[in-house]
């Protein structure tokens, strides 16, 4: 290795660049989604002429605005981080993805100009309302580019595609680049909408004033709406993505699903039946506020719950006694022992598409409610508590899926494996010790992108 | 849950960086969005 190989005390070089990234994603994630969420209410806003969404997109826009500078600083610390831990392996990855990363640079500098110029020309463009709407979409949808060109490298990190690497059609569009970005693209709305649902509540509890408690309550149901309704589309595109890191990059696909770390997807599950259930129950008790009550649709969302929380545990049943391996949580004969109802066929598929279903028919009946309108600012306080979970566990479901992600290419078969290889950089072709993997099978390169990328010197 | 990854595997590596890197991340996010509340709240 030609540069010196520096390492960070105590926590690891890895953890160092998890840790920013991950933070990063949070602010990322939110400020997309928040401007696409705050443009969308000022258009409803519009529309209906109800001002509390004029109110709420306004304040969202500002939190935006003040958010940014954090995520940002937090992706420049993270390059930083990179190209000074990592920088054989961001050299290549540089190389890779040149055009990707300039196109990212500049739909990220246009996600900043509009954004600023949105929020700051507010009242100069009170009475072009439309055309100031069509500021906060256009910054949204540049964000949303941004994030498509990020989720190119990582998804090639991961599954990299079986051609040259200086074909940038085939890199870009490796084989999770499309159901990973389709993943985030509906994640950044049902994780926004959650915090903001928490946020309202925090808010709503904390309220003398009634007006504000009339605002915060239907800002907590505004929030749940996009968090909820969002999330219960999420296991399909999700089961699509596994779908493709199966076919491209099988023993990552094992290793996250079926063997040492699948306990992320336990994890994964016990997050997402805390949100169904708490949001669910937040439906079934905001039902008793509707300005047209009808008490069949409430004994029917009443059920919905029943079976919400029936599918939901239907998910969490782990398909063996080997629970955490890493760590030695194991009971009985570990993997031999079978969990009754644990399986992943076919259990936790009806436990899934029924989450799905009755996520969906839940939404249908709230929303038809909501059209007739709320009594708002008579939540109860365990109904606001219900919102600040769902705040916290889709945080937690955030963090959970991205350590997921970067973690699964830690595979300890393969080509690189060895005792101190602890895993890919890019699966098949660069070690976690940023040495490229150069061994053929069959005279052919493990590789998939082939003499292209490790042609050269390397380690077997 | 936090407990049990550390009373059952204080020794190996892999968790104990793991919970790190989680603290790290949840330091960072909720300082973040502290300050930047703490900035915007007498507006």
């Amino acid at each position: 290795m030609p540069i010196g190989d520096l390492q960070v005390p105590i926590i690891g070089k890895n953890v160092l660049i998890a840790a920013l990234v991950q933070t990063h994603v949070l602010f990322a994630a939110f400020i997309i989604g928040a401007v696409l969420v705050a443009a969308t209410a000022e258009y409803l806003g519009m529309v209906t002429k109800q001002p509390r969404y004029e109110r709420f997109a306004r304040n969202l826009a500002r939190f935006v605005v003040l958010l940014f500078a954090s995520g940002a600083a937090l992706a420049i610390t993270f390059v930083l981080a990179l190209v000074t831990l990592f920088p054989i392996f961001f050299a290549h990855l540089q190389n890779i993805f040149f055009w990707v990363f300039l196109v990212e640079a500049f739909m990220f500098l246009g996600q900043i100009i509009i954004v600023y110029a949105w929020y700051n020309v507010w009242d100069k463009l009170a009475y072009r309302k439309s055309l100031h709407i069509v500021f906060g979409f256009v910054a949204g949808f540049l964000g949303l580019m941004a994030m498509t060109m990020i989720d190119a490298v990582a998804s090639y990190m991961l599954t990299p595609a079986e051609a040259p690497v200086n074909d940038v059609a085939a890199t870009f569009l490796n084989q999770t680049n499309v159901p990973l970005n389709m993943h985030r693209f509906i994640g950044n709305f049902s994780y926004v909408g959650f915090l903001i649902g928490g946020w309202a509540a925090w808010r709503y509890l904390r309220s003398t004033r009634e007006d504000d408690r009339e605002y915060y309550d239907w800002m907590g149901h505004f929030g749940l709406i996009w968090g909820f309704g969002f999330l219960i589309i999420q296991p399909i595109i999700g089961y699509g993505y596994l779908k493709g890191i199966r076919e491209s990059s099988p023993a990552a696909f094992d290793r996250i699903m079926l063997e040492e770390q699948a306990w992320v997807f336990n994890a994964l599950v016990i997050w997402i039946a805390v949100m169904s259930i708490a949001a669910t129950a937040y439906f079934v008790h905001k039902l008793r506020f509707a300005v047209k009550p009808w008490p069949a649709m409430h004994r029917l969302a009443v059920g919905a719950l029943g079976f919400t929380a029936l599918f939901t545990i239907l998910n969490i049943i782990p398909a063996d006694a080997s629970l955490v391996p890493e760590i030695g949580l194991t009971f009985a004969e570990g993997e031999e022992t079978r969990i009754p109802l644990g399986d992943m066929y076919p259990w936790k598929y009806i436990g899934l598409i029924g989450l799905m279903l009755v996520g969906f028919f839940v939404v249908a009946l709230y929303l038809r409610a909501s059209a007739d309108g709320f009594h708002w600012g008579r939540a109860s306080r365990w109904s606001q508590y219900a919102l600040m979970a769902c705040a916290v566990t889709v945080v937690l479901a955030m963090v959970t899926m991205g350590y997921t992600r970067e973690s699964a290419r830690r595979v300890q078969d393969g080509p690189a494996a060895s005792a101190d290889n602890p895993g890919y950089l890019i699966y098949d072709c660069i070690t976690m010790d940023q040495e490229l993997v150069t061994k053929k099978e069959a005279g052919e390169y493990m590789c998939p992108a082939g003499e292209s990328l490790v042609g050269g010197e390397g380690s077997e | 849950m936090i407990g049990l990854f550390l009373m059952l595997e204080s020794a190996a590596a892999g968790p104990l960086r793991l919970l790190a890197g989680f603290f790290l991340v949840m330091l960072f996010y909720i300082s973040f969005l502290f300050f930047t509340y703490w900035i915007s709240k007498d507006e």
